[in-house]
């Protein structure tokens, strides 16, 4: 023998040998369908009834019990039938003796691997004695277990649909007495009564199976969802003697399902109301679904936007980088992003930004990309704008600085070219005067007759204003050389980088190369900053004048600086310009070779020079040009 | 006060060339007043006679130019500008307004003395029209109201009848107001009222 081992894991066994098996069996077997008809009595059941094979076949087994058993083992089948759930009636079947003899049913559903019913099962055991009479009858009894054992509600109707009776939960759970449940729909939702009415009217007049969901009230008033299945019982003429409904209680269920429906539509309320355009795709690219956002903005349907990197949906300009885009992420399956601009409905583009993730499948491959689009037409538009400013604001801050570079170079320049003309008024107020007097003179003196008087007056005034101006003279002079000189210690080469720094654009413009060299290891000297800038730059300015008039040859001026001795260091300027006639009169005030200037650059360099204990020179060169030096006290450290 | 000789006006904060121009300008006969700022040219009596104004254009409370554009709505006498500074935009500001001349300092004493005369000469000018147009408004004040309305439509140049009817009156009425209109204001005949009440800007009637 093996334990634990049913027929069905022998494959070994044939069907002959089980028939045997099956006769051989010291017990009444039956088989049936799911609707009742026998399909199989083994040898022992027709040795003990004398009932034959083919007597039996394909009618209802119930058709076989004694004709006064029929009816109560039919309605017990029927419900059994309905719940599907073993049981077992008494019931009088013939003897081979003539007679009849009480017999116990038991019969059990056969399910395939789904759970539905394919065949019952079932023995006839004899019993000793009539069951007892006084009891209720044995079908009735095992109705009642069944029934009320059952998992759910049972209800039997007439055939006209009114309620007949119900199972002991269905009272229970409602509360109610089986009296109040023949007007079964004041249990029913109030929102469920009508539909459900109407569909069991149609039912009862039709035959047709009866099934729906419907809410039914608790005593304690709370709706839950039951699925309600009703099947017709019909009797051996066909007509439909009666109906059982059988109630499950599906409320979990349903409420599940509905947290998943109402959760499905917050998903899809959410993606249609995102600010974006939401699409999923194949591997292939082909679009599987889109959001309302897409519908709405392209105005087309699924089917219009399919190929939509070169279907008009993508801006021209744009198709070959979304397309590179899209064939690299295709190859790699890597997420991709792209910008570009998109066609709306009304033909205007707006500008994108596509994110897309893939999902892929067990093997790893992409089976779907998840596509988000962003319209960032606004931002895009800013970024532009902001960009457009910044660099009109850097255009503006360039002009800025060279406007600046050319007034602090005006304002230095300035500086000597200022105190030129206001010394030039100063001189030419009593100058003015002295012109005026004479004219003033000379007419008193030709008047007819002469006034002498007056014109002695004028004479007088000519002599006092003339002393004037000389006086202006003297005191310019001693202004500057009582000029209070600031002097501080300075890097002599950085103060001649400044001013070579200023004069560079002049430079360019006049197409002079300026040049310096500064000895590196050049010691400190003691100065004032502005005023050795001022000279500077007068210097140089002299210098490209001077090389002004030079059209055969590269326009030079160079500066070096250097030590003279222990305690002087010396700056030159040096030009090949046209050169000067006189080196020492050029620094006489008023002394000028240009035509517009005043004569006085010069003799204030040379004051300046001379505030810094230092001395201003100008000599020829070998060549052609003028050289410029002019020396300056070094600084010393500590105590003199 | 009562000397109708024409006086120059020097404005110049430096004394020197006040002293030198008085003298100049006093050779010539012409009468001279100098001063050292605009305020106190401002603050000054002036005679009733014609006038030059000599002004430098730096001085130390109000710039000459300033002073010009004060000056300029009011009868005052034209200028020459001196200046210490040849400068041009100032230059060309101050000739823009209305100046007669504008010296560089030093200038030569004909270079002066002609734009003096030039500008004293304008001032006469001004004044004559100036003297005749206040005769003529001392005048036309002295029409009655109807006699300003039927001259108005006379300049328009209606004739009587029409004017008559008009203004809802007779013939001979209009006749006799245009006769007191014409004696009022001094005229001899028609085309001269109709000048007179041009230079005035009384308005014709408009039709």
């Amino acid at each position: 023998m093996v334990p634990r081992q049913t027929i069905a894991d022998r494959p070994e066994l044939s069907d002959e040998h089980l028939r045997l098996i099956i006769d051989a069996l010291p017990a009444q077997i039956w088989s049936a369908r799911p609707d009742g008809s026998v399909e199989l009595l083994n040898r022992r059941l027709l040795d003990d009834t004398g009932l034959s094979a083919g007597e039996a076949a394909g009618r209802s087994w119930t058709a076989v019990v004694h004709e006064d058993d029929r009816s109560r083992l039919l309605r017990w089948w029927q419900t059994v039938s309905v719940s599907g759930a073993p049981g077992e009636v008494d019931g009088r079947l013939s003897r081979r003796d003539g007679g009849h003899g009480w017999f116990r049913f038991r019969w059990v559903p056969v399910r395939n691997s789904s759970g539905t019913i394919v065949r019952w099962c079932g023995t006839s055991t004899p019993l000793d004695h009539e069951p007892a009479a006084s009891a209720p009858p044995e079908g009735e009894l095992s109705f009642r277990l069944a029934i009320d054992s059952l998992p759910g509600f049972l209800c039997t109707n007439t055939a006209d649909g009114a309620v007949e009776r119900v199972n002991e939960r269905l009272l229970s759970y409602t509360g109610r007495t089986l009296e109040q449940l023949k007007d079964w729909q004041s249990v029913v939702h109030p929102d469920d009564r009508a539909g459900v009415a109407a569909r069991w009217a149609s039912c009862t007049a039709t035959g047709q199976p009866f099934e729906t969901d419907v809410r039914i009230r608790s005593g304690q008033g709370v709706y839950r969802w039951f699925h309600n299945r009703g099947l017709p019982a019909r009797d051996l003429e066909g007509r439909i003697v009666r109906w059982y409904n059988l109630m499950t209680d599906i409320d979990d269920r349903k409420r599940a399902e509905d947290l998943l429906r109402e959760s499905e539509q917050r998903l899809r309320s959410i993606v249609d109301s995102i600010p974006g355009l939401v699409a999923t795709l194949n591997a292939e690219g082909e679009i599987l679904s889109v959001n309302q956002q897409i519908l709405s903005y392209f105005g087309t349907g699924l089917a219009e936007l399919q190929g939509w990197v070169t279907s008009g949906a993508v801006h021209p300009d744009d198709v070959p980088r979304v397309k590179a885009t899209w064939d690299h992420a295709n190859a790699t399956g890597q997420p991709w992003e792209s910008e570009h601009r998109l066609r709306r409905a009304d033909g205007v583009y707006r500008w994108f930004q596509t994110n897309a993730l893939p999902l892929r499948g067990s093997a790893g491959g992409v089976v779907r990309w998840y596509v988000l689009v962003t319209d960032i037409d606004d931002r895009r538009k800013a970024e532009e704008a902001e960009a457009r400013a910044r660099a009109d604001l850097e255009r503006a801050f360039e002009r800025l600085r060279d406007t600046q570079a050319q007034l602090s170079r005006a304002a230095q320049i300035a500086t000597v070219g200022e105190l030129a003309a206001s010394i030039a008024h100063e001189v030419n107020q009593p100058l003015a005067a002295v012109v005026t007097n004479g004219h003033a003179c000379l007419r008193w003196l030709s008047a007819v007759p002469p006034n002498r008087e007056k014109a002695q007056e004028a004479a007088e005034r000519i002599v006092r204003d003339g002393k004037d101006a000389g006086e202006v003279v003297r005191r310019i002079r001693a202004l500057f050389k009582r000029a209070p000189v600031e002097r501080t210690s300075l890097d002599v080469a950085d103060v001649i980088r400044e001013v070579v720094r200023l004069v560079e654009r002049d430079a360019s413009n006049k197409r002079v190369t300026v040049q310096t060299d500064l000895t590196s290891d050049l010691p400190s000297v003691l100065g004032d900053r502005l005023q050795l800038q001022q000279l500077l730059l007068n210097l140089l300015l002299n210098a490209f004048d001077a090389v002004d008039p030079v059209l055969d040859r590269a326009r030079h001026v160079s500066i070096q600086a250097r030590r003279y001795d222990e305690a002087t260091a010396v700056v030159e300027v040096r030009d090949d310009g046209v050169g000067l006639a006189d080196p020492e009169k050029i620094f006489e005030p008023f002394y000028t070779t240009k035509e517009t200037g005043m004569g006085m650059g010069l003799a204030i360099c040379r004051s300046i020079a001379e505030a810094h204990e230092g001395t201003l020179r100008a000599a020829p060169n070998q060549g052609p040009g003028t050289t410029f030096s002019f020396t300056l006290p070094l600084h010393r450290e500590g105590p003199p | 006060v009562t000397d109708g000789r024409p006086i120059v006006f020097i404005i110049d904060d430096d004394a020197r060339m006040c002293d030198a121009l008085t003298s100049l300008i006093d050779s010539t006969g012409l009468r001279v007043a100098a001063f050292h700022s605009a305020s106190a040219f401002l603050a000054a009596d002036k005679p009733d006679a014609p006038a030059c104004l000599i002004l430098d254009l730096e001085l130390p409370d109000v710039s000459g130019l300033e002073l010009q554009r004060e000056l300029s709505n009011r009868d005052a006498p034209p200028i020459v500008f001196i200046s210490g500074h040849g400068d041009v935009p100032s230059s060309v500001k101050a000739m823009k307004a209305g100046a007669v001349e504008f010296l560089a300092k030093p200038f030569g004493d004909e270079e002066l003395l002609r734009a003096i005369d030039a500008a004293v000469a304008l001032d006469q000018t001004a004044r004559q029209t100036r003297s005749e147009l206040a005769e003529l408004r001392r005048r036309h004040d002295l029409l009655t109201p109807r006699e300003r309305e039927v001259l108005s439509f006379v300049v328009a140049g209606l004739p009587n009848k029409q004017t008559a009817s008009e203004l809802g009156t007779s013939e001979i009425t209009i006749g006799v107001h245009r006769g007191r209109i014409m004696r009022k204001m001094g005229a001899r005949s028609l085309a001269e009222l109709v000048r007179l009440a041009d230079k005035l800007g009384a308005p014709p009637r408009r039709l």
